[in-house]
This record gives structure tokens, sequence and C-alpha cells, in this order.
């Protein structure tokens, strides 16, 4: 079989501080925290609408092999970010 | 009769997002449609704000339900963007968040893969049928799923007729079966000549139900028939299963396998891998001089599975008895296992099988800790 881009797939996605935090691990002990108003910033959704400042993770689920989706304290829920996009955030 | 000035008065009882601006001359109101005394309104708001505007939808709703003439009201409140210009509004009430529910195995369901092509006609639903037969022929316990919604062929290739019963517990749906196959599809609920006439979030629900409202028992394997393309329905299957794996069906000719190109990537992009390429219509051996003649050219889909570094499952020639047999429901396989055509079928299960099952898991989705 063939693996497409496995190689950015996370390992862990963790919420942490009261949802201002997300802690991203790799295979290979790679961690990062990315600021939950940086990832809200960087949502991929059409829907850009501002975020007020203060913003945090409220949810977190997997959208099949390739995404994931955070909720957000405004309620901004419709950003799907694939793990490459994860990858680029973690990468700074 | 019922107009769209009565519903707005109507809305001018209600106070709007601001909390004191009647809604009708808020300018929030995004569309209004009256159909056979149904009643559809939406209400644009901040989405930060949709929870707590909620009382002020249940009053607009509450209010247009008192007209005279209104069978049923239904008001949504769609998102906002600050600044931008309005997204319009699902008109006929849509849902104030689309929302892709969250990836979850199937209990009891080991394996599930997708059969799919770039375009239709390449047999691709043939093909998914026998290979499923040739899976089960391994000694597998197989499901199939029909996706296609809009052109629904497993019920005529497994011979079923008729609907569907309910599962002892009342709320799931047994599937059908026959040659030792369960098989679901929206055939079984719907005539044979009768349209689907669905937009995409249709499409999306009942494939839903299809996943997990179906009793589909203990599986080694779940194939399931994509439509062709790489439109609502696949990318509802890539979002809403773990997906072990994609197959690709293509005939050799180029055009055919430019759009199979695109199949590929789409399974890419939402990282499912690729189990391989099935080559379908590869060759033909005339009945009457036995002499081969590649119709639509040969070897082309090897080569690009080759290009793509993905494996070649297979090549089935394009043959009268596989059409005869599926057209009246006894798959080649069953129908004449020693045959060569069933022999090339199982032999692309066997390296569907060892794909899946020998080799490395694919890789799990992350796990995901809220503290």
């Amino acid at each position: 079989m063939v693996e497409a881009a496995s190689d950015s797939t996370p390992t862990e996605l963790r919420v942490r501080d009261g949802g201002r935090v997300l802690r991203v691990s790799y295979a290979g002990g790679m961690t990062v925290d990315i600021a939950a108003e940086r990832l809200r910033a960087a949502t991929p959704s059409a829907d850009k609408s501002e975020a007020p400042a203060g913003v945090t993770i409220v949810g977190a689920e997997t959208i099949g092999n390739y995404a994931a989706r955070f909720s957000f304290s405004d309620g901004h829920d419709t950003g799907l970010y694939t793990w490459k996009l994860l990858r680029e955030l973690a990468e700074g | 009769m019922l107009n769209k000035d009565d519903i707005l008065a109507a809305l001018a009882a209600v106070p709007g997002p601001d909390g004191k601006t009647p809604l009708n001359q808020s300018g929030a109101i995004d569309g209004v449609t009256i159909r056979d005394g149904k009643v559809f309104v939406a209400i644009r708001v901040h989405p930060a704000r949709a929870r707590e505007l909620e009382a002020m939808r249940a009053a607009a709703e509450a209010r247009i339900k008192a007209l005279p003439g209104v069978a049923s009201a239904l008001v949504t409140l769609t998102a906002e963007s600050a600044g931008a210009p309005a997204a319009p509004a699902a008109a006929g009430g849509g849902h104030a968040h689309r929302r892709a529910p969250e990836t979850r195995a199937i209990p009891g369901v080991a394996k599930i893969i997708a059969v799919a092509s770039g375009k239709g006609g390449v047999g691709k639903s043939t093909t998914a049928c026998n290979l499923a037969l040739g899976l089960a022929a391994l000694g597998l316990k197989v499901g199939v799923l029909d996706a296609d919604v809009f052109g629904p062929s497993m019920p005529r290739l497994f011979g079923i007729v008729g609907k569907p019963d309910l599962a002892p517990d009342g709320q799931k749906l047994k599937p059908m079966e026959n040659f030792g196959v369960k098989v679901m599809s929206i055939g079984f609920l719907v005539d044979e000549g009768a349209a689907v006439v669905w937009r995409g979030p249709m499409v999306m629900s009942a494939l839903n139900q299809f996943l997990r409202e179906v009793e589909w028992g203990e599986l080694d394997v779940l194939v399931v028939d994509m439509p062709p393309g790489t439109g609502d329905a696949q990318l509802t299957m890539a979002q809403n299963v773990p997906l072990s794996g994609a197959v690709i069906v293509s005939t050799p000719q180029d055009l055919s396998l430019i759009d199979a190109r695109r199949g590929m990537a789409m399974f890419k992009q939402v990282n499912v891998p690729l189990i391989g390429v099935i080559e379908n219509m590869s060759y033909f051996i005339c009945p009457h001089c036995g002499g081969r003649s590649d119709i639509f050219a040969h070897g082309g889909a090897r080569h690009e599975a080759e290009t793509h570094g993905a494996p070649f499952l297979g090549e089935i020639p394009l043959d009268m008895t596989i059409r005869e047999t599926s057209d009246s429901g006894q798959p080649i396989v069953v129908s004449a296992p020693a045959s060569a055509q069933a022999k090339a079928y199982v032999a692309v299960a066997e390296r569907v099988r060892d794909a899946l099952f020998a080799g490395a898991a694919p890789h799990a989705a992350p796990r995901i800790v809220i503290e």
C-alpha cells in the first residue's frame, strides 16, 4: 500500500491550559505548543470571521485520516486543519 | 394568500439581534421562502452569538406559526462574516451549523475499503461486486455498501430483490444478503426506475445512515462501491469513517486514466492509502476466432500505477460472460468460479487481502486529549 503524506500525522493532540494551548506530538518525539489564538487565526475555513481576544479551544475531533476540527469559544468550528497545516503551524 | 410581507409584519413584534430594533427592520433577515404554507426564514447572525440568540429565533418561529395559513415554520440562524458581504443564506432552511460527524470506526467492521474510479462506465460496480465475492471466496466475512446513491447497481449485480427488514433492536436495518455477502444499497429502498434527486447534504446523511444504522455485524472487510468522480459522497466517506484503503478501477485508455489520476489525487489529499489500481476491460478475446484485441489499448493502468508508486492489482478482460452474469445477478466469481475470468478477480482479491492484513496498519489518527 502507498501511504500518503503520513509523516505529518500527529500522534496526539492535547488541549491544555483550559483551552488556551494545543500541544501537538509527533512520532519521533517532536512536541509543539500552539496558542489557541494562533490556531484560530490560521483557520482554513471560508468563514474568516474575526476572533475575539482570548479565544480558547473547547472541542476537538478527527476528520477521516487527514484532518482535525477544533471548536473555539467564539462558536467557530468550520475549519478542518489538515495534518499538513498543523505541521506548518508547528514548525512556525 | 400568504406572502412575504405578512411574514415580515409578524416579525415586527420580535426584537432583532441587538435586542431592540424590530427584526423586520434589523436588516438581519436573509431570506423568506414560502412553499405550500411552509415558511422558511433565515436570520443572519454572528456565529459567536448563535447560542444567545436562540430565544430570538424561537420567538420568530412562534410568531410565524401563529399566522393563519401557515402549516409549518422553520427559522434558522446563518453565519455572518464580520466585515464581509453576507454569505448567501440557505434558502429553504439549512442548518445554522453544518457539521461533518466525527470519524469513528464502525464496531465489528475490521477494514473498510473504497472502490473508486475517476469517471463512470469503467465497470467499477461490477469490479466491486466480484472483488467482494473474491474476498468472501478467500474465507473473509464481507459486506458491500453501495455508496452510489444516484446509480445504485448492487441489487442487480447481486440479484437481490425486496426491502431490508428492521433488525431485532427495532432501530437498525438488517443488510440484505446473497452468496454469503451482506449488501446495503439505496436501490433496496427506491424502485429501480426511480431517480434519486438529492442535494449533497441528503447524500451525506444517507451514507451516514448506511454506515451507522445498518446492522453490519462482524465483518473482516466492508467494500464500499463509490460513485464515479470526486464529489460529496467520496468526501463523506473519507471524513466519516477511517478508510483502510482505496482501490482505483480504470480502463486502459488515456481518457479514463486521466480521471483515474484525479481519483488517486483525491485519496492522497484525504490521506487514504492507495491499495492499488485494477485495469478493467483490459483486452478482448474474440469468442469466434480466439484472437486478442486491445480495444482500449493495454497496460495503461499498470503504467499509471507505477508512475504513482501504487501497486498494480491485476487486469480483468472485456468479456461477454462477465457482462451477462453481472446483468443477470449471477456474478461470475460465484456462477463460474473455475473460469479464467473468476480467477482473475480472485487473484485481485488476494492482493487486496494481503495489502490489508499483511502490511503495516495505516497511520492511525492522533489521540485527542482535552485536559
